[in-house]
């Protein structure tokens, strides 16, 4: 029995580590090729650790004509935090309406919010840059965040933890004078910390990875995210691949750091978020 | 209105508690204002301001890329020295989808650029759709000579009888090939005569010569194929483009001689024996004989490869029919400023200063017509023979002017891919190819 127990579990380990390997692979390769000089990346067989492994491909695209490495880094991150925070202020607002104050028609109303997750981003991206032309905004970052502000999938998925939140509470505090922006300040949004940083992390790592949008609504060079200059690094007549790979590494860190800082609530977030209602 | 958010709930029963709404609906806005003005104000203070008399014209462009970054700045660098009323916006992106959707957007959006870069095959989609402004008029208005550039070239331009664009430089693919293996081979170098039999004798001697030696590499792909099929009197369309003729007889004939180049003569390596090693490298590593490819490449040779090499125009069958590869630059329909936007691309592609530095920058060739200029570049070898990149152009093919162009080119790829990789016939693959495009193509 216990022989049995044993094989099962290496059997279940062993298949466990292969798979975890072949998902690193890519990983790898990245990390192989920003290592390596513009010849050697295509020679077969693959070669893992590069001959010479030099970090130029690392210097050399913080000295590029075309993109401003460094300011693309930091507008990606100017971009992502306030893409993290104004939505998730918003939705938590419209999810807190929607979860704890009535009001004629309410649900009706929320079940149009829920309609336009159903409707592809594709659809409304012509109607949004027009209604962006008009209002001057195209160009700004402000383009970016204006139609982040009502993200349905984010009201809905804090409403859901909101509605778990027991009435009692906010009664005690209405009856102790707390007005209702107190109450969502002081009770519903502590109490929904988890929730809040789950949906925090999704907006940071959406707007992080951001590519469409910024695409088409900021023309100016030197207001380019991080993935917008790594979507220009291509030329007509072939690729640079040693510095996208450098260039890509260095964008997923932040999400990777993001992740682990953020993994405890995430986890306790995504249960909470996704079972009450 | 007043009852609005004011009943607050409780599951098991509703309270109404004594709520000052209108207030906190007013601190919740207030704060959402202060958020956005925040984010948007750094943003605001570097607008774009113009002066009374200036005008800024915005370029959105492709081809410079990070290698010629520099040389395109320079250029409009110079235009603005000598037309110091003109400030140029150089919106300048990587090649590739990218460009396409963001310029597309746009254009849908009304906001077009003042002025674009497009390539061949966009010009004609573009040109379809009526998103480039015509320059005749302009050529008149502002005085520029029209007879600077190849003629040629202006037609390849042209839409309808009018002129849609100025072409700002061009490409020709021609036949590379090693002097060395054609020598240790026994084989004659190529001549402008040669024809597909020429080509394939030569290549089965020269792959011959070795196991991981390779007569020829033309890719098995849809650009090729509208290329190779014109050869030998076929084309994806009929001559007034009112009906596809993709599995037409010559068509099938034609795929079928690029299947057997690699699984019949086997003078070309299959995807396996490749191994993803770029033609490039099997070339400088003494591994191919002949090669197609354009005058983009000779840089990259002229440093690696250390045997001497020549160039020839493609062999044809029944007739010649090279790639030819421009950019070409337009002026949208949309913009206040369309002499500003016309003068700063007859700079470009036109004036000394800007002609000079391509050809320093080996930036793919100048469009002017001047034979003085051509004589330079042509005297500047290896490659041997470098006329040919110019005598190509007399052959040079269009691709298909059609709206839906990326579709067509998707359907019709991915069923060449799989006659390639072995999965379907040269005839069931043209059958289909033909069958979807009729269907989801519209002419």
């Amino acid at each position: 029995m216990i022989v049995k127990k044993t094989i099962q579990k290496i059997l279940f380990y062993t298949i466990l580590t292969i798979v975890a390997l072949a998902a690193l692979v890519p990983l790898l390769w990245m990390i192989s090729t920003s290592l390596k000089a513009q010849e050697a990346i295509h020679t077969i067989p693959i070669r893992w650790i590069p001959k010479e492994p030099s970090l130029k491909a690392y210097e050399a695209i913080f000295s590029l004509t075309n993109i401003n490495f460094g300011r693309a880094i930091l507008n990606s991150f100017y971009v992502s935090i306030m893409l993290t925070i104004i939505p998730l202020l918003s939705s938590a607002m419209a999810a807190f309406v929607f979860a704890k104050i009535e009001f004629k028609g309410r649900d009706k109303l929320f079940s149009v919010f829920l309609i336009t997750m159903m409707i592809p981003g594709t659809v409304t991206m012509i109607p949004n840059f027009i209604i962006l032309k008009g209002l001057g905004l195209l160009g700004t970052y402000t383009a970016l965040i204006l139609p982040a502000l009502c993200n349905a999938f984010a009201i809905f998925f804090i409403r859901q933890n909101m509605i778990g939140i027991d009435n009692s509470y906010l009664e005690a505090a209405t009856m102790d004078g707390a007005s209702l922006y107190r109450v969502f300040v002081q009770i519903m949004l502590p109490l929904s910390r988890p929730v809040l940083f789950t949906m925090g992390l999704f907006n940071f790592m959406g707007a992080w990875n951001n590519f469409l949008w910024p695409l088409i609504v900021l023309t100016n060079r030197k207001k380019w995210t991080l993935q917008l200059g790594l979507g220009n690094m291509g030329t007509q007549f072939g690729n640079y691949q040693h510095y996208l790979m450098a260039g890509a590494l260095i964008s997923i860190i932040p999400i990777v750091i993001v992740y682990i800082i953020a993994q405890k609530y995430v986890e306790e977030g995504l249960s909470t978020g996704g079972l009450k209602g | 209105m007043k009852d609005f958010l004011i009943t607050y709930i409780s599951r098991s029963k509703r309270e109404t508690l004594p709520l000052k709404e209108s207030r906190i609906m007013k601190k919740a806005i207030y704060l959402l204002c202060i958020v956005l003005v925040a984010a948007a104000a750094p943003l605001f203070a570097s607008g774009s301001d113009e002066g009374d008399s200036a005008v800024t014209i915005k370029y959105n462009n492709f081809s410079a890329g990070e290698q010629n970054a520099g040389v395109l700045q320079a250029m409009i660098a110079a235009f603005e020295e000598e037309n110091p009323n003109i400030t140029v916006e150089n919106e300048a992106m990587g090649y590739g989808d990218n460009y396409w959707t963001q310029l597309v957007t746009r254009i849908a959006g009304n906001d077009a650029p003042d002025t674009f870069e497009l390539n061949m095959e966009n010009f004609l989609a573009h040109a379809t759709r009526g998103s480039l402004r015509p320059l005749d008029s302009l050529f008149a208005s502002t005085g520029l000579d029209k007879s600077v550039y190849s003629p040629g070239l202006l037609d390849a331009v042209s839409f309808n009888g009018e002129l849609l664009a100025v072409p700002l430089m061009f490409s020709t693919v021609v036949l590379v090939y090693n002097m060395d293996l054609f020598d240790e081979a026994g084989v004659a170098y190529p001549t402008q005569d040669w024809k597909w039999a020429d080509s394939l004798a030569a290549a089965q001697k020269i792959s011959a010569l070795g196991d991981d030696v390779w007569g020829m590499y033309n890719p098995i792909q849809f650009w090729e194929f509208y290329k190779v099929s014109q050869q030998n009197g076929g084309g994806l369309m009929t001559p007034d483009g009112t009906a596809f003729t993709i599995n037409s007889k010559e068509n099938v004939a034609t795929l079928q001689y690029m299947l057997d180049r690699v699984y019949k003569y086997h003078v070309m390596p299959t995807r396996e024996e490749q191994a993803d090693r770029p033609e490039s490298d099997l070339f400088i590593e003494n591994k191919l004989g002949m090669w197609l490819n354009g005058v983009w490449a000779f840089n990259d040779l002229k440093t690696r490869a250390d045997f001497p090499w020549g160039v020839e125009v493609e062999p044809g069958n029944l007739s010649k029919a090279t790639h030819f590869f421009g950019n070409v630059g337009c002026v949208s329909t949309t913009t206040k400023n369309p002499e500003e936007a016309f003068m700063l691309l007859n700079f470009l592609a036109s004036a000394p200063a800007a002609v000079d530095m391509r050809l320093d920058a080996m930036w793919e060739l100048p469009t002017v017509a001047d034979p003085a200029i051509m004589e330079r570049y042509i005297n500047d070898t290896p490659p041997e023979n470098k006329i040919a990149v110019l005598n190509s152009l007399e052959y040079a093919v269009k691709p298909p002017a059609l709206e839906k162009f990326a579709e067509l080119t998707n359907i019709v790829n991915t069923r060449i891919e799989m006659a390639r990789d072995g999965l379907l016939s040269a005839q069931d693959a043209l059958d289909l190819a033909q069958e979807e495009a009729v269907e989801n193509v519209k002419l």
